[in-house]
């Protein structure tokens, strides 16, 4: 019977809610859309990455790296929770390269510079522990890596050596190291992807408008409301509800308003970021676990921010002076 | 428990006016009792104040032996469900909600919906055909009959009625004022407010309020 009412209700004021609906859902989107964006930096990143040679990847996950895995015949996983990615400077992985030694006895960093260079190619280039050394515009200290692989790296640091933000880049990939260049990732993010960046902070700025444009909307659309449906809280009232059981009516209204709006706002971001991102990066989307639950947390707490318009005009003891008489 | 109401001495005042001014009188159970009075007397807001929907300044109210009078909003509430029934002069049926909806609504707050009894209330107000018409899809008589079946649905032993034919015609008049005097004969202490002197014959007393006091 509580689901019959509510929805009857919600068919009943479905010119009501339709804006209210669609001004909640176009922020979720914009918000949606602009996470995702953020979120999948990292794949797109990732596939850079790789295609520049890139042999250890930190993955992100949820703000927080739960593995770092290496690409073979098989994904192992080798480390675990040691990077964050922060996520408005995507571009840097932050490792812990003291933990990953202990963890991988082969790997052996000699020296506290901030430019890592792997041994292989150190010795090609003649470069010792603590070398002054410029990669790419970088300047700084070497560090020596034997990372007791058959590959070796560059590794671009971005703070000290042994607590460093780091990529490591396969020096046996002719196309791109011949001669021992380093790809600053930075540099890579800023350029490939300064696009992105920009659509994702312009989405930021239209969800900002769209959100203060939608809370007007819809707090201006449901005070209206919120007075005339006195008479029905008054009616329930009469044959017996009490706070209790009309809150609950109110509150499951409100509750699938909320889902509608969160599920319609996570499509529509799906449909945006996925036409960005394979648009400008060829990547499709990478939706993380939180992230319905985050716009239905959203889209919750506007509508039930709305509902307690409701729940005080309910419990208003005056409720029944709406049902007439002298 | 012969009194099935007693009001005692209620004063009513809103601001500077007041709307009831030391009434006082009791109903037995099956009585059908009637207030009458002119507009603005404060026949409205003497049922108002039997219902619980309201409180009164001082004085008490008895329903079945309870005080209502000093129940919270919601005691009030949870009291009205399992004993009394109203029917207003608006009807005041939920719009979205078909006229069996509106039955089972009542059977919900009280309980839970049974489907087959509030058919059955619809039968006995003569319209079980119209159970799932929308109250817009039905005359005001009907939406009367459709209220009534919603007062009735708890088998409450009270039932309150604010002028539940002021909006009707001849005929529907007179098939609510035949719904009641079965509701008497099956045992319901019944208060109707009224301005209908026609209305007034069905009952067995009637008192006559003015200016918030009980004149005859």
């Amino acid at each position: 019977m509580l689901m019959k009412v509510v929805f009857s209700s919600i068919r009943y004021r479905i010119r009501l809610y339709t804006p209210m609906i669609f001004a909640v859902s176009l922020s979720l989107s914009l918000i949606g859309a602009s996470g995702i964006l953020q979120n999948s930096f990292d794949t797109v990143v990732e596939k850079e990455m790789r295609k520049y040679g890139a042999n250890v990847i930190l993955k992100p996950e949820n703000g927080e790296v739960e593995n770092a895995v290496y690409p073979g015949d098989e994904w192992v996983a080798i480390y675990v929770k040691t990077a964050r990615m922060d996520g408005s400077e995507i571009s840097l992985a932050v490792t812990d390269v003291e933990k990953l030694m202990r963890m991988n006895p082969a790997w052996v960093l000699k020296g506290e510079g901030n430019v890592i260079v792997g041994r292989e190619l150190a010795e090609r280039l003649g470069i010792e522990s603590g070398d002054a050394i410029e990669v790419n515009g970088v300047k700084g200290r070497a560090a020596i890596l034997d990372s007791g692989t058959e590959f070796d790296s560059f590794v671009i640091l971005n703070g000290t050596a042994k607590r460093a933000t780091m990529v490591l880049i396969r020096t046996d990939n002719p196309e791109r190291y011949r001669s021992g260049d380093a790809i600053i990732l930075e540099e890579m993010v800023r350029t490939k992807f300064s696009f992105l960046r920009g659509i994702e902070k312009l989405l930021l700025y239209i969800a900002g408008v769209s959100v203060v444009s939608s809370l007007i909307t819809i707090v201006n659309l449901s005070r209206a409301d919120a007075g005339k449906r006195r008479k029905e809280f008054g009616i329930m009232r009469a044959v017996g509800a009490d706070t209790k059981m009309i809150g609950k009516f109110i509150l499951t209204e409100f509750g699938i308003l909320a889902v509608i709006s969160a599920l319609l706002g996570a499509i529509f971001s799906v449909i945006l970021s996925w036409i960005i991102l394979v648009k400008t990066a060829d990547t499709l989307p990478d939706l993380s676990s939180k992230f319905i639950v985050t716009l239905i947390s959203l889209s919750a707490g506007a509508f039930y921010a709305v509902s307690l318009m409701y729940l005080v005009e309910s419990t208003r003891k005056d409720v029944v002076n709406e049902l007439g008489g002298e | 428990m012969d009194k099935m109401i007693i009001v005692d001495n209620v004063v009513k005042k809103y601001g500077n006016f007041t709307a009831l001014n030391g009434v006082s009188f009791q109903v037995k159970r099956g009585e059908w009792l009637t207030i009458m009075g002119p507009s603005g007397s404060g026949k409205t807001t003497l049922l108002n104040l039997i219902a619980g929907l309201d409180t009164p300044t001082s004085g008490k109210i008895v329903v079945k032996g309870k005080i209502i009078s000093s129940m919270s909003h919601d005691e009030r509430a949870k009291f009205r469900r399992e004993n009394i029934g109203i029917v207003f002069q608006h009807f005041h049926l939920i719009p979205y909600l078909t006229a069996l909806e509106n039955v089972m609504l009542a059977q919900y707050v009280h309980s839970m919906p049974d489907r087959e009894e509030a058919l059955n209330a619809l039968r006995l107000v003569g319209l079980e055909s119209k159970a799932e018409n929308y109250p817009s899809q039905l005359s005001g008589g009907e939406q009367q009959r459709v209220a009534i079946a919603r007062a009735i649905i708890n088998d409450p032993a009270v039932i309150l009625a604010d002028e539940p034919t002021g909006n009707l015609d001849a005929e529907n008049e007179r098939i609510v004022l035949e719904i009641f005097e079965r509701l008497k004969e099956d045992g319901k202490t019944i208060v109707v407010v009224t301005h209908n002197p026609e209305v007034a014959e069905f009952g067995d007393r009637t008192l006559y309020i003015h200016h918030g006091k009980i004149v005859r």
